[in-house]
């Protein structure tokens, strides 16, 4: 299995499939840090219109700052709200933009929104990928006659489970070094450090937090494996993933994308930046064990597509 | 040693291979001849585990399966190499990989360089092997899968059809190279009439999904 897993690994590199994977990756997450540095700058802006205004109304904003904020939704339509204590609240979105852009805040707000936005698509079409272009060049056949069906597809699977590992590791580095360029660069401009969160940030559970996003690396690159073993073809299964993945409202409470939706709410706080799609309600430790029993099923779904079906001659 | 038992595939309702009885000696080149449709193909993917059987297929001291398949045919214990090597009629290769990668890919594992060296000039110039696979024409990809198959250091190598699109003197060399290894049981399959024939110490006639009698183990070309 471990051979299988290095052959896998190297064809996803030979083939190019993962440097441009790991290419695309970089570019996102610089761009969610050109986006967090925008979003700094534009929440500064905004602070200090809103301290203008208050200024022209002759309304007191250090005394605001030190009352919490009012957000009204009721009777509004969907999206709207009303809020009271505008000083406070334009100043807490301001002082989250500020913290993200933190460099120690690069391993968490990389996987709640890499992790949780791109990660599934990422790890599904390497699966998926790997899952079926064995079968596209007709060599299917050889690995199963050198390897058997079991070892095949256990190696695939690990292969996939390492290269998303590896998208990820790159997206944290990325992502960290652009942000303390980021922030050296807009420390330039604006006292950054005259800025801290009022309210002590909620505590971060970073094993939780990888937890997830390897519960993700697992179920998203499984189901990868499991369609490609099953269907054999690369194209449509992708294509339908993708209309699901980002087209499609979630559907229904037991819909994987509301499971994990609900778990990102649970482990991460989304109060900059990035912002997760509001689950559907469900208790966050049954939608982690609905996550947790799918991906096992889908390891054994490919398994078994695998040593059942005839390979033909492809 | 290859050894069928009673071996019977059917599909989709329609019986290919009908309890298919014969024995593939050690250590020596047995050419399976048939028609197009006698089921060679199909025997052979049983052999190799890929296709579900009746009976029984035995290599050497294991046995692949009996009724239950496919499954694996397991090592038997002696060194170096697998039990066994297929090598393929289509010569399936990954287009955009050089030959050297694509053997790598078929036998799965790094191929040091010098071993290549040792056996390659005879059957695929360095040339070929660095060429991507898309550029290959059908028998030059033959070359690389055979060339592959001879690497691979199995103790049973099967050609199915593998030898259609190689040249006369490409032929030659690759008899030269099969004659030199007497320590691996052959199985090479084509039709009547085929070159290939003649690299064959034993026969076999394959027709109608069964094994003709008269022609089967033992039987000299």
């Amino acid at each position: 299995m471990i051979r299988q897993t290095r052959l896998e690994m190297w064809l996803l590199w030979r083939s190019w499939v993962l440097p441009v994977a790991l290419l695309l990756t970089a570019i996102v997450a610089t761009a969610t840090v050109v986006n967090g540095a925008h979003a700094v700058r534009a929440n500064h802006a905004m602070l200090e219109h809103t301290k203008r205004e208050y200024a022209a109304n002759g309304l007191d904003f250090a005394a605001d700052l030190r009352r919490p904020v009012t957000v009204e939704t009721d009777g509004l339509a969907p999206g709207e709200a009303s809020v009271g204590n505008l000083a406070r609240y334009d100043y807490d979105r301001l002082a989250a933009s500020v913290s993200a852009m933190s460099p120690t805040s690069a391993l968490s707000e990389t996987l709640k929104g890499f992790g949780l936005l791109v990660l599934p698509l990422v790890a599904f079409m390497l699966g998926l990928w790997s899952a079926t272009v064995w079968r596209r060049h007709g060599l299917e056949k050889v690995t199963l006659v050198r390897a058997g069906p079991v070892a095949t597809v256990a190696g695939r699977q690990v292969a996939v489970v390492v290269a998303s590992a590896l998208v990820v590791a790159t997206a944290v580095m990325v992502d960290a070094t652009g942000r303390a360029i980021a922030r050296a660069t807009l420390s330039r401009d604006l006292p950054l450090g005259d800025f801290a969160p009022l309210t002590a940030a909620p505590p971060a559970h970073p094993l939780a937090q990888v937890g997830a996003i390897v519960l993700v690396i697992l179920f998203f690159g499984g189901a990868g494996v499991a369609t490609g073993a099953v269907v054999g073809s690369f194209a449509l299964p992708a294509l339908l993933f993708l209309a699901w993945d980002y087209v499609l409202p979630i559907l229904v409470v037991h819909d994987p994308r509301n499971w994990f939706a609900a778990l990102g709410h649970e482990v991460f706080t989304y109060s900059s930046a990035f912002e997760l799609a509001q689950p559907l309600p469900i208790e966050p430790v049954l939608a982690g064990a609905c996550a947790l029993a799918s991906t096992i099923l889908l390891g054994g779904v490919a398994q078994f597509a695998s040593s059942r079906r005839n390979p033909r001659a492809t | 040693m290859i050894r069928l038992d009673g071996v019977s595939v059917t599909l989709h309702g329609t019986t290919i291979c009908d309890r298919v009885s014969a024995t593939i000696p050690s250590n020596a080149i047995t050419y399976l001849a048939g028609a197009n449709g006698s089921g060679k193909t199909t025997l052979i993917r049983a052999i190799a585990g890929l296709q579900r059987f009746s009976g029984s297929i035995r290599l050497d001291a294991a046995s692949a399966s009996r009724a239950r398949a496919p499954r694996r045919v397991r090592h038997t214990g002696r060194t170096p190499g697998p039990a066994l090597y297929v090598c393929f009629d289509d010569a399936p290769l990954f287009p955009s990989l050089s030959g050297y990668a694509n053997i790598e890919m078929l036998l799965g594992r790094r191929l040091p360089r010098d071993e290549v060296a040792a056996i390659a000039p005879e059957i695929a110039p360095h040339a070929l092997l660095a060429a991507r696979a898309r550029a290959l024409s059908h028998g030059e990809r033959k070359r690389v899968h055979v060339l592959a198959a001879l690497l691979s250091g199995a103790q049973h190598l099967i050609f199915d059809e593998a030898f259609n699109g190689v040249d006369a003197p490409g032929l030659v060399r690759i008899a030269a190279l099969l004659d030199r290894l007497t320590d691996t049981t052959i199985l090479l399959t084509g039709h009547h009439g085929d070159p290939a024939t003649a690299l064959a110490t034993h026969r076999l006639l394959l027709r109608n999904g069964t094994v003709v009698p008269g022609r089967a183990h033992g039987v000299p070309a």
